[in-house]
C-alpha cells in the first residue's frame, strides 16, 4: 500500500526546503492498494504484473474515480521505474519489454489492508501493468553455479518510505523454474501464506510485517549473463610527471568508435587513485594526480572502459637536477673575465712592441 | 699609462673569475627536491573542533481524521548519531514498538497508536543532540580507488550523472583538479556564480539547471544546490551525497519552529530552517560536509554548529524519504521544534 505520490511530495517539500512560503495546492489524497505477481519463467525472464486499487482514508474505493484511475494510468512511467527497482539498483540499465500497457480492469481484484488492523479486503477492480524483466540485466540476479541462481526482490515501497509496503507479493515459478530455497528479511516479518514448489505468496496487512527483501534460489535454465554491450578503446596518449608540483598529468585518447566513460587509474607503492572521463570517438583530454612516490618510485596508470582493462603505461619518478645554463652572473663574469684576459694580452702585446727581445748575432 | 691597460685587465679577469666561480654550485642542486616545497603526503588536520550540545524537543501533533477509531503506526525520525553529530534519545511520550533504520541510516521509532474518530494527540521525544563545529584543513589528498569510483559514484534520480550537459560542465570545471578537494572547490564556485535562488519542488539536478539569456542558471534552493553539486562532484570520480536535516537561522538559547498544516497545505514559523547540503567522502576524513548557502561562499569542512542532520541520501535510487513525522492514517497537523543550548 502506498499513498499517493501526489502527497509525498508535498511532504518532501516541506521537510527540506528553506525558509519556504507554501503556495496551497489542491491536494489529491488517496491511498493504493498494491498487489505483485511475479512470474519466473525459462531463460531469465520475469513477467510482473502490477495491479492497483485506489482508496481513500476511510477504506472506501475510488476505482469508480475517473480522475484518480486516470491518474494512476498516466503515471505508467513511473510505475515502470519503481517496479525495475524491486529487482534493479539501476532502471537505466535495465532490459524489459511491455507486455500489457497499464488499464482499467474491472474483473480483477486487488486484496488490501485498508485502514481495520490484520483484516485484508477484497476490492474488486485494478489498475494492471505488466512487464517482462530481463533477470540479467538486473542486480537482482547473482550466480550460484551452473544454472542455480539467487534473486533479490526488494520492497521498494517500504525502503523508500517506511510506511509503503506491498500488500500481496505473489511468485510463481514456471517452465522449467524451480524453486529451491527461500528466506526474508528482517527477520520479523510474517512467513508466507502460500508456500509450494509452484508458488509463494505473501498477504501482507501492515508494513511491519511485510518483508523488505525476498531472497529466492532458483534453478533457471537458459540464462545468458551478458557481457559489456558496448566495445570501448583508449590509450594513455602522454604521461607527464613535474616535480616542482608532486603531479602526473596524464592524456587519454578515446581511440574507439564509441563515446564513453573511462576510468584513469594510477597506481603507486600502496596507493590507488582513480578519476573518470567522458570522451567521445577520437576526443583527448587530460587530468591530473597528486603524485606520492618519492624518486625511483615506480607509477602504473592504467585505463579501463566497459568492464575491461583497455592500455596501461609505467613511468618511474625522476627528479631532474638544476639546470646546467650558466646563470646571467656567471655569463656576466664570463665576459669580464674574457675581457679582462683580452686587455692584459693587449698590453703584453703592446709591451713586447716596446721592448723587442734582443736579436742574436752571427 | 700603459700600466693601466694591466690593472684593468686583471681587474676585470679577478671579477670574472670570482663571478663564475662563485655563482657555481657547491654540490647538486634540485629545484623541487623530496624535502623541498612540494609535500609529497596527504595532509588532514582539524583547525577547529568544537561541540555545541542542544536539548531537542520535537513534537507531532497526530489527529485521526476519521469517525472510526484508527490504530495505525506512526513513523517518527531522530536525527542521525553519525558524521560529527552525536545523539541521545532522552525520553519519548510513548513506548515505540520497534526501532527502524532508513536505507541510508535514519533513525526511525516505529509507535502503535490508537485513536478514536476525530480524537488528536501529541507524540513527544527529548533528545540530546550534540552537533560538531570544524574546520578542516585539506591538502594534496588522494583521488578514490577504482571500486569506490566505480561502486559509489553512479547516477541516481535526482543526480544526472549521465546528462551530457552535466558532463561537459563537470569536465571543464574539475577535469585539471589536482585532487578531489580542489575540483569541489571549483564546483561550489560555478554553482555560486550561476544560481538563482528560489525554493521550490525538488526538481532534482536535471531541472535545475536553466538557459537564462544565453547563459546556464543553477534554478531552486537548497535541494537544487546539493543535487546539482552531488552530480557534478560524481561525473568527476567524487563520492557524494546529500544531507536533510534542520539549519537554526536563530543564534539562541531556544530556538522554536514549526510546520503547521492549513485546510489548504501548510503553513511554516518564519524561522523553519527544513535544510539540505552536500558531504563529500575524503578516506582521511570521513564524510566532509559541504556549505554552499551559509554567506554563499564555498565552505568545504568549514562547518558551523547550526547544522543539525536528520539523514542522509546516497544509495537509495529514488532518495530517501524524511518527513519527521507520518502515519498512513493519521494527520500529523503539527510538527515543532525546539532547540535549547545545552553547553557550548
Amino acid at each position: 500500500m502506498r499513498l499517493s505520490r501526489i502527497l509525498l511530495s508535498i511532504l518532501i517539500l516541506i521537510v527540506s526546503t528553506t525558509l519556504v512560503t507554501l503556495p496551497a495546492r489542491p491536494q489529491l489524497n488517496y491511498l493504493i492498494g498494491l498487489n505483485m505477481q511475479v512470474e519466473f519463467m525459462d531463460n531469465g525472464v520475469a513477467r510482473v504484473t502490477l495491479k492497483q486499487h485506489p482508496f481513500d482514508a476511510a477504506g472506501r474505493s475510488l476505482i469508480s474515480n475517473s480522475e484518480v484511475v486516470e491518474r494512476i494510468i498516466s503515471e505508467q512511467d513511473s510505475t515502470l521505474s519503481l517496479i525495475l527497482l524491486f529487482f534493479t539498483t539501476d532502471p537505466s540499465k535495465t532490459l524489459y519489454v511491455i507486455h500489457s500497457q497499464s488499464k482499467l480492469d474491472p474483473d480483477e481484484q486487488v486484496f488490501c489492508n485498508t485502514g481495520t488492523p490484520g483484516v485484508m479486503e477484497k476490492l474488486n477492480g485494478a489498475v494492471t501493468f505488466t512487464v517482462d524483466i530481463f533477470l540479467n540485466t538486473t542486480s537482482s540476479l547473482m550466480p550460484l553455479g551452473g544454472d542455480v541462481y539467487q534473486v533479490v526482490v526488494t520492497d521498494y515501497f517500504t525502503l523508500t518510505d517506511p510506511r509503503s509496503w506491498i500488500d500481496v507479493m505473489d511468485f510463481r515459478f514456471t517452465g522449467r523454474v524451480r524453486l529451491l530455497n527461500f528466506t526474508t528479511d528482517p527477520a520479523w516479518a510474517k512467513p508466507p501464506f502460500i508456500a509450494n514448489t509452484t508458488r509463494l505468496q505473501w498477504l501482507n496487512t501492515n508494513e511491519a510485517d511485510a518483508p523488505d527483501n525476498y531472497v529466492l534460489t532458483l534453478r533457471i535454465p537458459g540464462v545468458v549473463v551478458s557481457s559489456a554491450p558496448v566495445k570501448l578503446r583508449a590509450e594513455v596518449s602522454a604521461a607527464r610527471f613535474s616535480n616542482a608540483t608532486s603531479t602526473l598529468q596524464v592524456s587519454v585518447r578515446n581511440t574507439g568508435d564509441n563515446e564513453g566513460v573511462f576510468k584513469v587509474v594510477l597506481i603507486e607503492e600502496g596507493l590507488e587513485q582513480a578519476r573518470k572521463i567522458s570522451l567521445k570517438p577520437g576526443g583527448e583530454a587530460s587530468i591530473r594526480f597528486p603524485v606520492y612516490a618519492k624518486e625511483g618510485g615506480e607509477l602504473v596508470v592504467k585505463v579501463f572502459g566497459g568492464g575491461e582493462q583497455l592500455d596501461e603505461y609505467r613511468l618511474t619518478v625522476t627528479v631532474k637536477p638544476a639546470s646546467s645554463q650558466p646563470s646571467i652572473i656567471s655569463a656576466i663574469g664570463l665576459i669580464l673575465m674574457v675581457i679582462g684576459v683580452f686587455t692584459i694580452l693587449l698590453y703584453l702585446d703592446e709591451m713586447l712592441k716596446k721592448h723587442p727581445p734582443p736579436s742574436e748575432s752571427v | 699609462m700603459q700600466h693601466v691597460k694591466l690593472i684593468i685587465g686583471l681587474v676585470l679577469t679577478v671579477i670574472g673569475v670570482s663571478l663564475v666561480f662563485g655563482s657555481l654550485p657547491g654540490k647538486t642542486q634540485y629545484p623541487q627536491g623530496d624535502q623541498g616545497a612540494v609535500s609529497r603526503e596527504a595532509r588532514v588536520e582539524y583547525l577547529e573542533r568544537r561541540n555545541y550540545t542542544y536539548i531537542l524537543s520535537q513534537s507531532f501533533l497526530l489527529r485521526n481524521p476519521s469517525n472510526n477509531t484508527v490504530v495505525d503506526l506512526v513513523y517518527m525520525w531522530l536525527p542521525v548519531n553519525a558524521s560529527n553529530q552525536f545523539v541521545r534519545l532522552l525520553e519519548t511520550s510513548m513506548e515505540p514498538l520497534y526501532r527502524k533504520s532508513g536505507e541510508d541510516g535514519a533513525l526511525i521509532l516505529v509507535y502503535n497508536l490508537s485513536l478514536s474518530g476525530g480524537e488528536a494527540t501529541w507524540l513527544n521525544a527529548t533528545l540530546q543532540v550534540t552537533v560538531e563545529k570544524y574546520r578542516l584543513l585539506m591538502e594534496n589528498i588522494p583521488w578514490l580507488n577504482y571500486s569506490q569510483v566505480e561502486k559509489n559514484t553512479g547516477g541516481k534520480r535526482y543526480w544526472a550523472v549521465e546528462n551530457q550537459t552535466y558532463v561537459s560542465i563537470a569536465q571543464s570545471i574539475g577535469l585539471d583538479a589536482r585532487d578531489p578537494v580542489e575540483a569541489c572547490s571549483k564546483i561550489g564556485k560555478w554553482i555560486l556564480a550561476r544560481l538563482d535562488y528560489q525554493p521550490t519542488w525538488r526538481r532534482g539536478a536535471e531541472h535545475a539547471l536553466i538557459t537564462r539569456g544565453g547563459r546556464l542558471i543553477v534554478y531552486g534552493d537548497c535541494e537544487e544546490v546539493a543535487d546539482v553539486f552531488v552530480t557534478l562532484a560524481r561525473i568527476l570520480g567524487v563520492r557524494s551525497r546529500v544531507v536533510h536535516g534542520i539549519y537554526l537561522l536563530e543564534d539562541k538559547d531556544v530556538v522554536t519552529m514549526w510546520i503547521r498544516r492549513t485546510e489548504t497545505g501548510y503553513d511554516t514559523s518564519e524561522n523553519w530552517g527544513g535544510h539540505a547540503w552536500p558531504q563529500i567522502y575524503v578516506p582521511q576524513a570521513g564524510w566532509v560536509d559541504v556549505e554552499l548557502l551559509e554567506g554563499l561562499t564555498v565552505k568545504i569542512g568549514d562547518f558551523s554548529q547550526y547544522h543539525v542532520k536528520y539523514g542522509f541520501e546516497e544509495k537509495s535510487f529514488l532518495g530517501s524519504t524524511m518527513l519527521y513525522c507520518q502515519a498512513m492514517y493519521l494527520e500529523t497537523d503539527l510538527f515543532q521544534f525546539t532547540f535549547r543550548r545545552a553547553q557550548s
